[in-house]
């Protein structure tokens, strides 16, 4: 008797032991996460309107339809992937090129890695601010560099052919640090067994950094760029502190416009469909996009 | 003796361009940051004046005018509370989790796990709506708690993600050589394992720290006066923006300086955490 007590408590402990680890941790995830999920849907089937309180209807896909045809959605999409694009794209190159460079030891390569974790660990606030009072058109330092080039300065927030350009730079001056520490810690961690033996061969230069660089740091490559390409579509908060999605609306990214029509316009039920495209179409392509790059990742490592 | 000389001037000449480089990356990334502390030193006179002033006399001006005409640190301390509470909870609940993932063959491991990180896939925009239509229905805005409960589940996956990488590290025969010695599996775990990773939690809770000190769009959307936490608060700075550069600089230098020492203290661990599980594949 005693010995079945002994076995069934053992096997209970079991089978029940793991979860209890990670019972608090689902639970807590679970419900605050799903519960967004299902209300935001909810809500986004409905005329909710802070405006007009109390005439809340269920109106179906309504807002879906009316988002999905509205111009106004796909200038932000258009912006969101623009920015995102060329953003990463320099950040990548430039990281790229800069990790290239700097690896080997030097002098002060501690130094040089402290300093480039700066603009990483600050808030998007204050790199915003920063960089606002940087792009002033009377009394910031960009024009006035640009004066001893000869260059006139422009009002480069403020003028629409040069606003989104200007915030991808500053976008660029935070991040590429980020994938220069990645890419260099990628290349510091590469064997020199791969190098020799390529020099052997009589491989140099471009030709040793196109087939065996490049194709060794495909993980990482691929886990920076997987990165920074999702954390660049949630991109909101250089927007509203830069330019409030102006001039015009050439900068408004789709997450800003989903913050304009939930707490500007107050029209609750439009910003959470709009919300649920954006999500949808962010999951589609991240899930696409690490698809496409872990299978390009597994034939080069022949 | 020629070829010598060209040897060693060719690697003389190297050597002046690799350093030129390396001076001018730290120029432009330390130009901007020395530009806003300088300015925020400035007396309203200098503060715009064309071309800048590089020599003047430095006053605390600013400085004085954010807390006294301010609640300025108010919004620091709303921010500590926030930060700290919020990645405390999360260890709590997280590294229990973490281990529970890599320590039991659960099915469905991966797939628990990549349900964990793809919460980070989501655009802020989508979580606030509900949670702001839910704490305003329970007269919970302005209020540190919500933004304490969401602070910490999106910490909560960030560091049953990076524990999980951690804890892989440590081999279960730790584990098991503490529980034949006698002790449950819950108090190897406390007193064995979470001692061993130290430097993970610790890279882990700079990392939440972090993100959670410098969080914006839920601060924006649920804080009010008495809430507010500091990116928030420079941004109402610039509501007033003609006029108060001076005070706008002060508040950023401030909210600047803390990140830039902690990171020059904490420079290895975050680098470790940013490239764990990268770099070894």
């Amino acid at each position: 008797m005693f010995k079945i007590l002994q076995f069934s408590n053992d096997k209970w402990k079991k089978n029940w032991e793991p979860y209890f680890y990670l019972l608090p941790c689902l639970i807590i995830i679970i419900s605050l996460i799903l519960y967004p999920l299902i209300k935001a849907f909810i809500t986004s089937l409905q005329s909710l309107n802070f405006m007009r309180p109390g005439m809340t209807e269920f109106v179906g896909l309504e807002n879906y339809f009316k988002e999905i045809t509205s111009q106004r959605t796909w200038n932000s999409l258009k912006i969101t992937f623009l920015f995102t694009g060329f953003g990463v794209l320099l950040e990548f190159i430039l990281g790229f090129s800069m990790a290239l460079f700097f690896n080997r030891d030097f002098k002060g390569k501690t130094f040089l890695r402290s300093i480039l974790l700066i603009p990483i660990i600050l808030s998007p606030i204050v790199v915003g601010l920063i960089w606002r009072i940087l792009y002033n058109p009377d009394a910031g330092m960009i024009n006035y560099f640009l004066g001893f080039l000869g260059i006139k300065g422009k009002a480069w927030l403020a003028i629409k052919e040069t606003a989104l350009i200007s915030l991808i730079i500053t976008d660029v001056w935070q991040w590429t640090p980020f994938m220069f520490l990645m890419l260099l810690a990628g290349l510091e961690g590469l064997s020199q067994e791969h190098f020799d033996a390529a020099k052997v061969d009589g491989a140099s230069g471009f030709n040793l950094l196109r087939y065996i660089t490049i194709p060794l740091l495909k993980p990482i490559i691929i886990i920076a760029i997987l990165i920074r390409v999702i954390d660049s579509l949630r991109t909101f908060d250089l927007v509203f502190v830069m330019t409030s999605g102006g001039p015009g609306m050439v900068t408004e990214i789709t997450n800003y416009y989903i913050y304009q029509t939930a707490f500007r316009y107050w029209r609750m039920g439009s910003a959470a469909s709009l919300a649920i495209i954006f999500t949808v179409i962010v999951s589609v392509f991240s899930f696409v996009f690490i698809k496409y790059l872990f299978k390009t990742g597994e034939n080069l490592y022949e | 003796m020629n070829s010598l000389y060209k040897k060693r001037n060719k690697k003389f000449f190297k050597g002046i361009i690799f350093y030129t480089v390396l001076v001018i990356i730290v120029f432009i990334i330390t130009f901007p940051l020395i530009w806003v502390i300088l300015t925020s030193l400035k007396s309203h006179v200098d503060t715009f004046r064309m071309p800048p002033k590089w020599i003047f006399t430095p006053t605390l001006v600013h400085y004085h005018d954010i807390f006294t005409k301010h609640p300025f640190l108010n919004y620091i301390l709303n921010s500590i509370i926030v930060s700290f509470s919020s990645t405390a909870l999360s260890l709590i609940v997280g590294l229990p989790a973490a281990y529970g993932l890599t320590r039991f063959q659960i099915k469905r491991n991966k797939d628990i796990a990549f349900f964990i990180l793809s919460t980070r896939m989501a655009p802020a925009t989508l979580v606030i709506l509900p949670f702001f239509i839910l704490f305003r229905s329970i007269n919970l805005i302005d209020n540190l708690l919500s933004l304490i409960v969401l602070y910490m589940i999106f910490n909560l996956s960030f560091v049953v993600w990076m524990m999980r990488g951690f804890l892989r590290e440590i081999p279960t025969e730790i584990d098991e050589a503490a529980m034949i010695d006698g002790c449950s599996r819950f108090l190897a775990f406390i007193k064995i394992i979470i001692p061993l990773c130290r430097s993970g939690i610790i890279a882990t809770s700079i990392f939440c720290l972090v993100m959670s000190w410098n969080e914006f769009i839920f601060a924006l959307v649920l804080t009010g006066q008495k809430t507010r936490t500091l990116p928030v608060a420079i941004t109402t700075f610039i509501e007033f923006s003609g006029t108060h550069w001076g005070q706008l600089t002060a508040a950023g230098t401030i909210a600047m300086i803390p990140l830039i020492v902690f990171s020059i203290l904490t420079q290895r661990q975050i680098i470790r955490g940013m490239t764990m599980g990268a770099v070894e594949r």
